[in-house]
């Protein structure tokens, strides 16, 4: 039985609001312009700041993650994917001005010819709709692109990067992680990089992967 | 007011639908205060039952109502429907001093009445059953696409939104000319 959720009192919406799980939220933003006016609204006001968003970029997909801090896992909230990955037998897209749109397993995809370009839109359709910036970001060596995609769409820095081994593509790696770490000094073999601000990170080469986090100073622990 | 004291639980309003005291209840007699809703049918419903209701729970305390007082009178819920009032009268004799716990079995069921509900407990300020009915509301749209939420949740598309603000403009418009005609007629 359908309930017309926009007739309810203002506090019954926010309640209910608030029982949502955040993929649910980001797939209810795409049921109309004024629901998603809505729920920009209701974030603009309320502000998640223990929620933090993520950009993976890798093995061909853009995903947005949303982490809750007191949550083991990230979430997932929506995909953007190449236009051939489309798998139109399963349910019939809903085509709009640039992309097509798919749901599958409780989570909204957007289909592009350029995904890159569609990366970013979903990158700013989440970080818009719950007034937030990104907080990590996940990538391979396809995904380099966004380091400095970032750095000048958000005035925050990055507070957590990630970059994982591309099984498809060895040649490329090497040139990637220098890339990453154009500004770093060689010390005993690692590498140490500094950010702006003067947070320092050692990263250890021997693999061709590593995570790097930046943690808090100690004065604020 | 056309007090009835009939029907649903409320029959006969001696026989009040409250859970049956525990042996060790106090001496002191339980106050008993009465509600009705859009059919006028009488609710009995202890004073305990009632705290769950912050709206009837100050009404109370700021009126000062007697138990004979609040027979003559019981308080009027015009808005809410009769069936939907006595859903709301079960569930706090149901847990009348004490906590709902997280999944409470004892929880209205019909999903068609959801949205009537949820209007009444927003109403009547029942916290603890507003959260369970919005639980109820969240849940429907689990796994759901955009498409199916827009339905559950009688979402108008964007044409009908905007169909539905020329309308608004094209009536408010109208009603500005007619306010503006009678007024030239009062001035002549």
């Amino acid at each position: 039985m359908p309930v017309p959720i926009l007739c309810t009192p203002f506090v019954v919406l926010s309640e209910i609001i608030c029982l949502l799980e955040t993929e649910e939220i980001v797939a209810a933003s795409f049921c109309s312009k004024k629901m998603k006016r809505f729920l920009k609204c209701y974030y603009q006001q309320r502000k998640p700041l223990e929620w933090n968003i993520y950009l993976k970029d890798y093995d061909s997909c853009g995903r947005v993650h949303i982490h809750k801090l007191d949550d083991e896992y990230h979430d997932a909230v929506l995909l953007a994917e190449h236009v051939s990955e489309l798998d139109e037998s399963e349910a019939k897209p809903i085509e709009t001005n640039g992309y097509k749109r798919g749901f599958s397993s409780g989570l909204v995809s957007l289909y592009f010819e350029d995904r890159v370009m569609g990366t970013k839109m979903i990158v700013d359709y989440v970080t818009d709709l719950f007034n937030l910036d990104v907080y990590g970001l996940i990538i391979d060596t396809n995904g380099i692109w966004a380091i400095d995609w970032i750095s000048r769409r958000q005035e925050k820095m990055l507070e957590s990067f990630e970059l994982v081994k591309n099984p498809k593509c060895n040649s490329s790696s090497d040139e990637a992680l220098n890339y990453v770490l154009r500004d770093g000094d060689e010390w005993n073999g690692d590498y140490s990089i500094q950010r702006i601000d003067g947070v320092k990170a050692v990263i250890d080469l021997d693999i061709r992967h590593f995570v790097m986090t930046v943690l808090p100073p100690k004065e604020i622990i | 007011m056309s007090s009835t004291e009939q029907g649903t639980s409320s029959a006969a309003p001696a026989e009040p639908t409250t859970a049956p005291e525990s042996a060790a209840a106090p001496e002191v007699p339980e106050s008993f205060y009465y509600v009705h809703g859009k059919d006028k049918v009488v609710h009995k419903v202890s004073a305990g039952a009632l705290q769950h209701s912050a709206l009837i729970h100050g009404m109370i305390s700021n009126l000062g109502y007697t138990e004979e007082q609040a027979k003559a009178n019981p308080f009027p819920f015009e808005n809410i429907d009769g069936d939907i009032l006595q859903m709301v009268v079960d569930w706090c004799n149901q847990h009348k001093g004490k906590p709902t716990p997280p999944e409470d079995t004892n929880l209205p069921k019909q999903k068609e009445k959801l949205f009537d509900l949820v209007l009444a407990v927003n109403y009547l300020e029942i916290k603890e059953l507003l959260t369970y009915c919005c639980k109820q509301v969240a849940m429907m749209v689990k796994g759901k696409s955009p498409e199916e939420i827009r339905e559950i949740w009688m979402i108008p598309t964007d044409a009908e939104d905007e169909a539905a603000e020329k309308e608004a403009k094209k009536r408010a418009g109208k009603e500005a000319a007619g306010e503006t005609a009678a007024a030239a007629g009062d001035a002549k």
